[in-house]
C-alpha cells in the first residue's frame, strides 16, 4: 500500500469511527427521549400498553450497546443487546410500516437506514469454527479494518432505524413534538450515512469487497 | 424455590436468611466473586507464554490450522472460546452493575453456548468412545457447513469447499463421504446440566420478544418489578449459574489440556472451584414455556 493510499484509508477508518460515535450517542438521545414518553404516558394514561413495555426491554438493551467504546472486539459484545432489541421492537416497527404509507418520512428514513441491514447471528452462536473467521464475520481474525468498521456502523444505524421508528410510532399516541425530533434525529444519522456509503462504495470498487 | 405459577417473585424474609451469604446482597456479592475468581483462573491459564502466538491479538492474523500441530490447534481453539467467554462474561459484570437484567441473560446465553462448546469437547476427551468421537467430529463439520454456507449465501457447499472437507476428513481418519448430520445448539446444550433448560429460558424469554414475556417479572423475560431487592435477586440468581457454567467450562478446559500435555493444574483448581461453588448455590425452577413455544 503507498503512503497515500494508507493515509486514505486511515481517514475513512476514522471517518467511520466517529460515525459509530456519533450513532451511539444518537441511540443514548432516544433513549432519554423514551424515558420522556414513558413519563409522559403514565401521567396521561391508566392502561397497560405492550408497546411501553416492549419500548421499557429494548430501552434496557439500548443502554447496554452505548456503553461500549469502538474498538476491535465491540461487535462481539454489542451484537446480543442490538439483536435481542431488534426482536422486541419488531412487532411495533411491522405494524407501523404496515399502517404508514411509503409517504411517510418516518417509514421513508427507516427504509433507507436499513437498506444495508447486517446480519450478526455468528457474533452470538460461537462455535470453533465461526471464532477463526475475522472479526466482521464472528470470529477473531484480523479483517479488513474498514468493513469491520462499516459493518459497526450498520449494525448501529439498524437499531437506530427500529428504535427510533417504535418511539416514532408511539410518540403519536403520546408526544407528536417528540415525534418531530425523532425524525430530525434520524434524518440526521441518514445523511451522515449517506455521506459514508459514498466513500464505502469508492473503497469497495478499488478492493473488490463488500460491506454487507 | 421458586413458585412456576409466580408472575412478580420476590425472596421472603425466612429465605433470604437461608441464601448463600445469607442475605440477598451477600448472595450476589458471593457469585459476584466466583465470576472474578474464575476469571482470574482462566486468565492466569492462558496468559502464559505457551500460548501467546495464539492469542487473538487485533494486530495480526490468527495462526492457520496447517501452520499448527494437533496440540497447539487444540490450545488455539481453546484460547478462542475462552476469549470469546471472558468477553462476555465482562458484559455480564457490567450489565449487573447497571442493574440490566436484559443485558445480562443475552450476554449470559452466549457464555452458555462457550461452556457447551469446550465441556462437548472435554467429554469426548474423558470418555473417548468411538461414538463420541464421531458425534464430534460430525458437530463441527455441520457446524463449519452451515456457517460457510451462510457466509456465501448458498444452500449447499461448493465443489471446492466439498473437497476440502473430505481431504480434512482423511486428515483425521474419518473417510466418510456422507454429508454432515444436522445437529442443533439444543444437542449441544444436552452435554450441560440444565444445559437446555437455561437456553430456553434466556432464548423465549429474553432473545425473542414475545408479547407474553414483556409484561412479566424480570426473571421470566419483563419488564414489570416491585423493588430492587427483588432485582438484585434475580441478577445473583443469573449471576450464580452463569458462575456455575464458568468454572464448569474452565474445568473442560483444564482436562482437554491434561489430555494434550503435563499440564494439570487448571483441571485441579478448576475441580477446587467447582467443589466449593457447589456448596453455595440456589437452584432455579423454569417456568412452563413462554406462550407460543413447546
Amino acid at each position: 500500500m503507498d503512503k497515500g493510499s494508507d493515509t486514505n484509508t486511515k481517514s475513512v477508518l476514522r471517518s467511520i469511527h466517529d460515525a459509530c460515535v456519533r450513532t451511539q450517542v444518537r441511540l443514548q438521545t432516544l433513549s432519554r427521549v423514551n424515558e420522556e414518553l414513558d413519563v409522559a404516558y403514565c401521567s396521561k394514561f391508566e392502561s397497560v400498553s405492550t408497546v411501553r413495555l416492549r419500548l421499557g426491554k429494548a430501552h434496557a438493551h439500548i443502554q447496554a450497546a452505548c456503553r461500549w467504546e469502538i474498538g476491535p472486539d465491540v461487535l462481539h459484545v454489542l451484537s446480543p443487546d442490538i439483536r435481542a432489541a431488534t426482536r422486541i421492537l419488531r412487532p411495533i416497527v411491522a405494524e407501523f410500516l404496515a399502517r404508514e404509507g411509503e409517504a411517510n418520512e418516518l417509514n421513508r428514513i427507516h427504509q433507507q437506514l436499513r437498506s444495508r441491514h447486517t446480519k450478526l447471528e455468528q457474533f452470538a452462536h460461537p462455535t470453533p469454527f465461526v471464532l477463526t473467521l475475522s472479526r466482521d464475520a464472528g470470529g477473531f481474525d484480523e479483517p479488513v479494518w474498514w468493513l469491520y468498521l462499516a459493518k459497526v456502523h450498520l449494525s448501529l444505524c439498524g437499531i437506530l432505524a427500529e428504535y427510533g421508528t417504535a418511539l416514532g410510532s408511539f410518540a403519536e399516541e403520546v408526544d407528536d413534538e417528540k415525534g418531530s425530533e425523532i425524525v430530525a434525529l434520524l434524518s440526521e444519522a441518514n445523511s451522515e450515512l449517506s455521506t459514508l456509503q459514498n466513500t464505502i462504495n469508492r473503497l469497495e470498487s478499488v478492493e473488490g469487497v463488500q460491506a454487507q | 424455590m421458586l413458585d412456576d405459577a409466580a408472575q412478580d417473585w420476590s425472596p421472603e424474609p425466612d429465605l433470604c436468611s437461608s441464601l448463600p451469604g445469607g442475605s440477598v446482597e451477600a448472595y450476589h456479592d458471593l457469585m459476584l466473586n466466583f465470576i472474578r475468581e474464575s476469571l482470574k483462573l482462566i486468565a492466569d491459564t492462558f496468559s502464559r507464554p505457551e500460548f501467546d502466538k495464539m492469542q487473538p491479538d487485533y494486530r495480526r492474523k490468527l495462526l492457520l490450522p496447517q501452520d499448527l500441530s494437533v496440540e497447539d490447534f487444540v490450545r488455539q481453539e481453546l484460547v478462542l472460546m475462552m476469549y470469546k467467554a471472558r468477553l462476555h462474561t465482562g458484559a455480564v459484570l457490567a450489565a449487573d452493575s447497571q442493574q440490566n437484567i436484559h443485558s445480562i441473560a443475552v450476554q449470559f446465553r452466549v457464555v452458555l453456548e462457550c461452556a457447551a462448546n469446550v465441556v462437548s469437547f472435554a467429554n469426548m476427551a474423558a470418555h473417548g468412545t468411538p461414538s463420541e468421537y464421531k458425534r464430534q467430529v460430525n458437530m463441527r463439520e455441520y457446524e463449519a457447513w452451515s456457517a460457510m454456507t451462510k457466509l456465501t449465501g448458498s444452500t449447499d457447499l461448493t465443489a471446492e469447499m466439498r473437497e476440502a472437507l473430505m481431504e480434512a476428513r482423511m486428515e483425521v481418519r474419518y473417510p466418510s463421504q456422507k454429508d454432515p448430520k444436522r445437529t442443533t445448539i439444543s444437542d449441544k446444550m444436552s452435554q450441560l446440566v440444565l444445559g437446555r433448560e437455561w437456553y430456553a429460558h434466556l432464548s423465549e424469554r429474553f432473545c425473542e420478544g414475545d408479547e407474553s414475556t414483556v409484561s412479566q417479572a424480570p426473571l421470566y423475560g419483563g419488564v414489570v418489578s416491585k423493588d430492587s431487592e427483588s432485582l438484585q435477586f434475580v441478577r445473583a440468581l443469573f449471576l450464580d449459574h452463569l458462575a456455575h457454567y464458568l468454572i464448569l467450562m474452565a474445568t473442560g478446559a483444564g482436562l482437554i489440556l491434561s489430555r494434550i500435555s503435563d499440564e494439570a493444574q487448571l483441571l485441579e483448581l478448576g475441580l477446587e472451584l467447582l467443589a466449593r461453588k457447589s456448596q453455595a448455590s440456589v437452584p432455579m425452577v423454569f417456568p412452563a414455556p413462554a406462550e407460543g413455544h413447546t
